[in-house]
């Protein structure tokens, strides 16, 4: 065999078996199946053709973002689409993440996730530039009707801490790296931009699928 | 100074594999929405530089490792660095909200000064590289000497 030849099966070889070994890890990796959580940090019908899952962190600027972009989303598309909220806290670049995705999974606990929410991203510049982060939050808290004396046990409870530490495994599982990520019916989306984009046009183009699937009324 | 080079080749080459591989095994719209942070390229190329890329990475790793187009591959890990160190000296410039570089997949996280001066070194061996390329312990002399 020529030194062509040699060259070219080897070269073919090689990239055959890095195909093969990348393709077998996304099959190992599978889809992006999450565990039902079933918890309080969830609004919209129960039969939306749309769920959205939002892995965030109430620390991190592109999340707020992020959130403000599936808000626009959920105002385009109204009664469609059910939003779920799930904890990703990044603690190396956000020190302050774990301690507000602790509050707000004891918000969500008295039914009040979605305010707390909301207040924690309207003044995300204030209280993660505050020297007294923990007090500030719980001024949120209370601001927002939550009973000061369940909270505090509920933040020190170590199954609050596993109920974040569930959603964060569940996210790097299926391969969620970076926050915002959304998940809208499996599919993943990165960032508000592609929230915003291919987001946006994943829902419309599956939309139109399912009216052409349907069959012409009168 | 063919052990220094060796050792540089199978360096270079595994950071490019670690790197590919992080990359290709999640959705791969977590590199494109670290390309988008970078604000260099119009919206429509994203997908394919996504998709594109870390395959690049990979492949040429890999090549490089066990020294088959020795030359050629660090060649075109050189001409890529060129790119990431061009990318990540105009986001500093620019200063460009990005606090992780995204470089490597998940595994390594570096902000991106630490990135620039590691692509630099990373660039200045593969130049090395396409100088000298060692063929000891590689394919190349292999396929010479069949």
């Amino acid at each position: 065999m020529d030194i062509r030849r040699r060259y070219f099966w080897t070269g073919f070889a090689v990239v055959l078996v890095l195909v093969g070994a990348v393709l077998s890890a996304r099959l190992i990796q599978g889809k992006n199946d999450l565990p039902d959580r079933g918890n309080q940090k969830v609004r919209g019908p129960l039969d939306a053709p749309f769920h959205i899952v939002d892995f965030s962190d109430f620390q991190c600027p592109a999340c707020r973002v992020g959130a403000e972009a599936l808000q626009t989303i959920e105002n385009e598309f109204p009664d469609i689409l059910r939003i779920e909220f799930r904890h990703y806290p990044l603690e190396q670049p956000h020190p302050w993440a774990l301690t507000a995705a602790l509050f707000s999974e004891c918000a969500a606990e008295q039914g009040k996730f979605w305010e707390f929410h909301d207040r924690l991203f309207s003044e995300q510049e204030t209280w993660t530039k505050s020297k007294e982060v923990p007090s500030l939050l719980a001024r949120y808290a209370r601001e927002a009707g939550l009973n000061m004396h369940q909270l505090q046990p509920c933040i020190q409870n170590p199954k609050t801490l596993a109920e974040i530490r569930r959603d964060q495994s569940a996210a790097e599982k299926i391969g969620i790296r970076s926050t915002p990520t959304f998940l809208i019916n499996d599919r993943q989306f990165v960032g508000a931009l592609q929230l915003k984009t291919q987001g946006r046009a994943f829902i419309l183009e599956e939309l139109q699928k399912t009216k052409s699937d349907s069959p012409a009324e009168g | 100074m063919s052990f220094i080079s060796l050792l540089m080749r199978v360096f270079v080459g595994a950071v490019f594999i670690y790197s590919g591989w992080g990359k290709l095994t999640v959705p791969i719209e977590n590199f494109a929405a670290v390309i988008e942070g970078y604000r260099a390229v119009t919206p429509s190329l994203i997908p394919f530089i996504a998709h594109v890329f870390p395959w690049a990475e990979l492949i040429l790793g890999t090549f490089l490792v066990l020294g088959f187009l020795t030359r050629a591959s660090a060649g075109g890990i050189a001409a890529m660095l060129a790119i990431f160190v061009a990318l990540l000296a105009r986001s500093l410039f620019l200063k460009l909200p990005i606090f992780e570089c995204g470089c490597f997949g998940s595994g390594i996280t570096l902000s991106p000064h630490q990135a620039l001066f590691f692509d630099i070194g990373l660039w200045m061996a593969s130049l090395v590289i396409v100088i000298r390329p060692v063929s000891r312990f590689s394919l190349d002399r292999r396929l010479h000497e069949l």
